[in-house]
């Protein structure tokens, strides 16, 4: 290939090193203000990620493009086992309704005995998935919804299967979701049906582990793993996986949720009514009022 | 009209390789929704930027000062979500040392220039793994990065060759 030339560099070594010195004492200091003001940092980012949100949203357009005429041809080629798939799933489907439905009276005859009042308001907000994070030391996706839309830190992201992850800054136009294979994430959980609750964490490349259950209980894999809601931060019941085994003193999660396949998350609005000491309750008051307002709202 | 023409031209040519880094930046975010083996094309993806910085320092240093090193790490760290300031200084190091190493390019083949982005393609990542492990508080798994690193190293002929390309219709030399 070419032959390289030679560098035209200033002279003297001010000249030279003075700029370069003072650039890397501002990344000295960006470092250290990591540290120090993590929250003052997680302003800066989001405000830099909202200015340049509809650059990337632009570039988002040719993979969005792509992935249409993938899943297309994917459908075109497989559309015969792809009828006889879903006819089965409409079966199975039926019989689900019919059990829910009957549960669902059985629910409200048995609350109205216990005179139950719901406190909790859920609902949902639609955002698509405008850049995909998937680096060395971070798992996460962008989103074009932000404060404007409702959207508040902390906020769970589920995708068609179930939980995907967490909002952890939210800008004007767009948000940051930490997902459920980052290091740093963390999401209190609970096994269905035996009321065992544990941390769900991140392990980058590897499965997610469900931390800080006991050793001396057995656990089947296959056993469903939802929200816990403990703390009242998030929802409880939300899908997140099933007990895929045991790996040491942990456990080992397979999500339902597919990262790899993620255009659009749904943003979960949560507000218990009554708990006004809850901070979260605030910030949603302050940011979107009207929670119980319909929402599908794709920005 | 000539004089109109020639702005324009000196303005392509001052922001092409800057361009170039920022439009790797934004490919490097593309949701692609890949999955399986070809998970591997992100990796090589996320080693794009640096590649074109490298090949930019060492043959237009005058149309890529040290301050757009800072910009594109800035840009990364800001993106991707990473701690302020990591990535900006890797490529502030990378910057150093390409532009240290001025007399060995001189006449060097490109054998020379693809050995030198290995080594700056092994620093950089060992400085973001440091950093990002000292923050975390947590020694993260080297091997997802070394995988990257190998990658990189790999895969830089091809991404050099496309930008020489640009460069000889750009600035009409090799």
């Amino acid at each position: 290939m070419s032959r390289i030339r030679h560098n035209g560099m200033p002279s003297s070594i001010a000249g030279q090193y003075g700029p370069a010195l003072i650039l890397v004492g501002l990344a000295v200091f960006l470092i250290v203000l990591n540290l120090f003001f993590p929250s003052l940092v997680s302003r800066i980012r989001i405000t830099f990620t909202d200015l340049l949100a509809p650059f990337m949203h632009a570039a988002a357009k040719p993979s969005e493009a792509l992935q249409g005429v993938s899943s297309a041809w994917e459908s075109v080629a497989s559309v015969r086992e792809e009828n006889k798939r879903l006819q089965q799933q409409i079966d199975e489907l039926h019989e689900w309704r019919d059990l829910a439905q009957q549960q669902a009276s059985e629910n409200r005859s048995l609350k109205g005995l216990m005179k139950y009042k719901d406190d909790s308001v859920m609902s949902f907000l639609t955002a698509r998935v405008i850049a995909e994070v998937g680096g060395n030391f971070n798992n996460s996706v962008i989103v074009t919804a932000g404060s404007r839309d409702g959207v508040v830190k902390d906020m769970i992201a589920m995708g068609e299967e179930g939980v995907v992850g967490r909002v952890i800054e939210a800008g004007e136009w767009s948000s940051r979701v930490l997902l459920f294979n980052d290091l740093n994430f963390r999401l209190p959980v609970m096994l269905e049906g035996t009321q065992l609750r544990a941390i769900l964490t991140g392990e980058g490349s590897g499965s997610p582990l469900l931390l800080y259950l006991p050793t001396e209980v057995e656990i089947k894999p296959g056993t469903r793993v939802v929200t816990s809601g403990h703390g009242g931060l998030f929802p409880a019941h939300l899908p997140v996986g099933t007990v895929q085994g045991r790996k040491g003193q942990d456990v080992v999660l397979a999500p339902y949720a597919k990262l790899d396949r993620l255009q659009m998350v749904r943003l979960v609005q949560y507000n218990l009514a009554g708990g006004a000491q809850n901070p979260l309750n605030q910030e949603l008051k302050q940011a979107a009022p009207d929670v119980t307002a319909p929402p599908a709202k794709v920005p | 009209m000539s004089r109109f023409l020639h702005t324009i031209e000196e303005f392509w040519k001052a922001s092409l390789p800057v361009a170039s880094c920022i439009f790797f930046v934004l490919m490097m975010l593309m949701p692609l929704s890949i999955h399986g083996p070809l998970v591997t094309v992100k990796m090589i993806l996320s080693a794009f930027p640096l590649m074109a910085l490298c090949f930019w320092i060492v043959n237009q240093p005058e149309h890529f000062g040290v301050g757009w090193s800072f910009i594109i790490g800035f840009m990364q760290d800001v993106l991707l979500g990473q701690p302020l300031g990591m990535t900006a200084l890797a490529y502030l190091g990378a910057d150093f040392f390409l532009r240290g190493q001025g007399h060995f390019f001189l006449q060097q083949s490109f054998q020379h220039l693809w050995m030198m982005f290995a080594v700056v393609m092994v620093g950089v990542s060992a400085v973001q793994w440091l950093i990002a492990s000292l923050m975390m508080h947590n020694w993260i798994d080297v091997m997802p990065m070394l995988v990257r690193v190998a990658l990189g190293i790999l895969f830089f002929p091809l991404v050099a060759f496309l930008l020489h390309q640009m460069q000889r219709s750009v600035f009409g030399r090799a």
